[in-house]
Parts: C-alpha cells; sequence; structure tokens
C-alpha cells in the first residue's frame, strides 16, 4: 500500500516535469560558513546585472529584493539609497562592482556581505488568451571580510500570466486582452526572490537562526549554476 | 481543553475582523512596500514619490501600533527621500532611530549624515 503511494507521488512528479531526480542537500551541509561566526548580520544589495531582454527586469527585482533577505534574519541596506549612491560613483549595475575589492564595502558602508544578482532571463510568452514568464535569476552572497563565498543560488521560475483570477470572470478576461505592458510582475518577482531566499540559512534577526541546518532544500546544481 | 480551543477560534475571528495584519516570519510589516517603491523606479515622479513616502510612513505607524520591530531600512528611507525636501530634522531623527534599532547601519548612517552636511 506505501509502496503504491510513493509510486503515485513518483509518477506526478515525473509529469509534472518536475526534477525530482536530484538529491536535495541540507543548508548546513551546503553553506557550512554561514553556521560560524563568519555568517554575515547584514547585506549590501548592489544594483542587478540584467542579461535578459527585459529592460523593466531590474525594477522588478530591485523593488522585491529586499523583503525576502531581512525576512530571513538579515539586516539589509536600503537600496533605494543605495543604488543613488552606487550611481554617484558611476557603478549603474553590479557589473562594474565586480572588480572592486569586498573590503572596501565594509569600509564604507560597514556591511559585512555584499549580493550580486543577475537576471539571466526574463521571457514573456503571449499566445491570444494565455500567457506566462519565464525569469531566470542568480544570486552570489560575498564576505567582505574573507572574500568567500558564503550563499550561492540559481533560481528559474516559469509563472502562468493569463489574467488575474481573483479579479473575476470579467476582470480575467479584460487582464488577458491588455497588452503586457500592463502585467504586474510584482508577485511574479516576490515568487523567484523567496524561492532563491528560501535556500539561505536564517541570520540573526530570525527567530530560527541556527537552527535550520538539517532543512534539505539546497539544490546542490542549482548553488554551482549561480557561479558560472 | 474545551474552552481553550474555543478560545483559539476567538483569537482567529478577532483578527480576521481586525484586518489581520500580515507579517512576515522574521515579525516585519511591509504594507505595499514593493508596490509603491517600483514606481518610483520605473517613473519618479513627484506623486510617486509622495506616494512611497506615505506608505513608508503608513508601514512605520501599523508597526509602532502593533509593536512590531520596523522592518530594516524603512526609516532610513523614509529620512532620506525626506532629506531631499529639506526636511533635515525629521530625516536626523529617523536615521538615528533606525541605527538605534540595527546597530549594523550605524557607519552608513552618519557617513550619509556627514555627507548630507557639507
Amino acid at each position: 500500500m506505501i509502496g503504491r503511494f510513493f509510486y503515485i507521488i513518483l509518477l506526478v512528479g515525473v509529469l509534472s516535469g518536475c526534477v525530482a531526480l536530484e538529491t536535495k542537500q541540507t543548508k548546513q551541509a551546503a553553506f557550512p560558513s554561514m553556521y560560524t561566526d563568519a555568517r554575515p548580520s547584514s547585506i549590501l544589495i548592489l544594483p542587478a546585472i540584467n542579461k535578459s531582454t527585459a529592460s523593466d527586469a531590474s525594477g522588478y527585482i530591485t523593488a522585491t529584493l529586499t523583503q525576502p533577505f531581512a525576512d530571513a534574519g538579515y539586516y539589509v541596506f536600503p537600496t533605494l539609497l543605495t543604488t543613488d549612491i552606487f550611481n554617484n560613483e558611476g557603478i549603474l549595475d553590479g557589473t562594474q562592482a565586480l572588480g572592486i575589492p569586498k573590503p572596501i564595502f565594509k569600509k564604507s558602508f560597514g556591511a559585512d556581505s555584499v549580493l550580486f544578482v543577475t537576471i539571466n532571463k526574463w521571457d514573456k510568452n503571449y499566445v491570444v488568451f494565455a500567457g506566462n514568464v519565464t525569469v531566470g535569476i542568480s544570486y552570489v552572497l560575498i564576505s567582505t571580510i574573507t572574500e568567500d563565498i558564503l550563499w550561492s543560488y540559481d533560481q528559474e521560475v516559469v509563472v502562468d500570466t493569463s489574467g488575474d483570477s481573483s479579479a473575476g470572470l470579467i476582470g480575467a478576461l479584460i487582464a488577458t486582452a491588455i497588452s503586457t505592458a500592463v502585467q504586474d510582475y510584482i508577485p511574479v518577482a516576490h515568487q523567484v526572490n523567496a524561492a532563491a531566499v528560501g535556500t539561505m540559512p536564517y541570520g540573526k534577526y530570525h527567530p530560527s537562526v541556527g537552527q535550520d541546518g538539517a532543512i534539505a532544500s539546497v539544490s546542490p546544481s542549482a548553488q554551482k549554476k549561480a557561479l558560472e | 481543553m474545551m474552552i481553550k480551543s474555543r478560545g483559539i477560534h476567538i483569537f482567529a475571528l478577532v483578527m480576521l475582523l481586525s484586518g489581520c495584519v500580515v507579517t512576515s516570519d522574521a515579525g516585519y510589516y511591509w504594507g505595499s512596500y514593493s508596490k509603491t517603491y517600483y514606481a518610483v523606479l520605473k517613473n519618479p515622479t513627484a506623486e510617486n514619490i509622495l506616494a512611497h513616502e506615505d506608505n513608508l510612513r503608513n508601514i512605520i505607524k501599523v508597526s509602532n501600533e502593533r509593536d512590531l520591530k520596523v522592518a530594516p531600512g524603512i526609516q532610513a528611507e523614509l529620512g532620506y527621500l525626506l532629506s531631499k525636501n529639506s526636511s533635515n530634522q525629521e530625516a536626523v531623527a529617523l536615521y538615528e532611530k533606525e541605527a538605534q534599532l540595527y546597530p549594523e547601519s550605524k557607519i552608513f548612517l552618519e557617513r550619509l549624515l556627514s555627507d548630507q552636511k557639507q
């Protein structure tokens, strides 16, 4: 009986196109330094690197990044301020900050870590009444003290954007009918960020800090892919 | 046991009726932060900036009313926007509150403050 149950789960997993073959690693095994004194208490988010074809993707990602990292227990420097400061220094996106020695961010901002965010994919697909968007983002968190990589993840999600079902039938029809420009991608951005941050060990302001090491939520290939 | 479970139901009902403020794991209230912030990023008009300021004020107000810690960055961000409109006194007070709540921000905010004084 139990055997059959597992078989059905496996079958559903395979049919839904979910990659069930890779064994998930625990947070502690994947990111051991995050369970030592090396765990940062603050994160400085660098302006996103946009490699996608959608120019508006950066805005959506920037506007939704602070929340999940703060909720995971870290102090996140307000990006509305830091983006202005970076821009004044001639850093318009994270690419220009790649070569900067990381301790400089410790000295000038007091930040324990810097987060590089790259938007690899933001592909909108529209067919008359249906639509979806494929979003691929990679995140790399680097210590400003040791310059070691503390956390990395590559997250890809496909989100159905065919109208807004919460707006009722007429609302959904209208939503599907109007142009791509009006689509609200904030929930999409929230979804992709939340999925990635779910693999990150909690920081000092989270009530379960240090107690989440056994959670097996990390895909080793996604951890590695972010560094490519 | 019976009374306890009824208590939980009443609690749930009260939460529902009071317009249940959604908070995160870390206990923060964010209101519609990313929505008004995105509008500013996309189109930094005076109107959009003002709407974001109002949103930030509301997040601080609701957090204080519910005895929640104001989320990281919120007070500093409001202070920064106000300092651009030369509401410097209020900005300094907000920076101080942020630094008090999150000592990690101290170096950054002190530097910001000295830059603004020049």
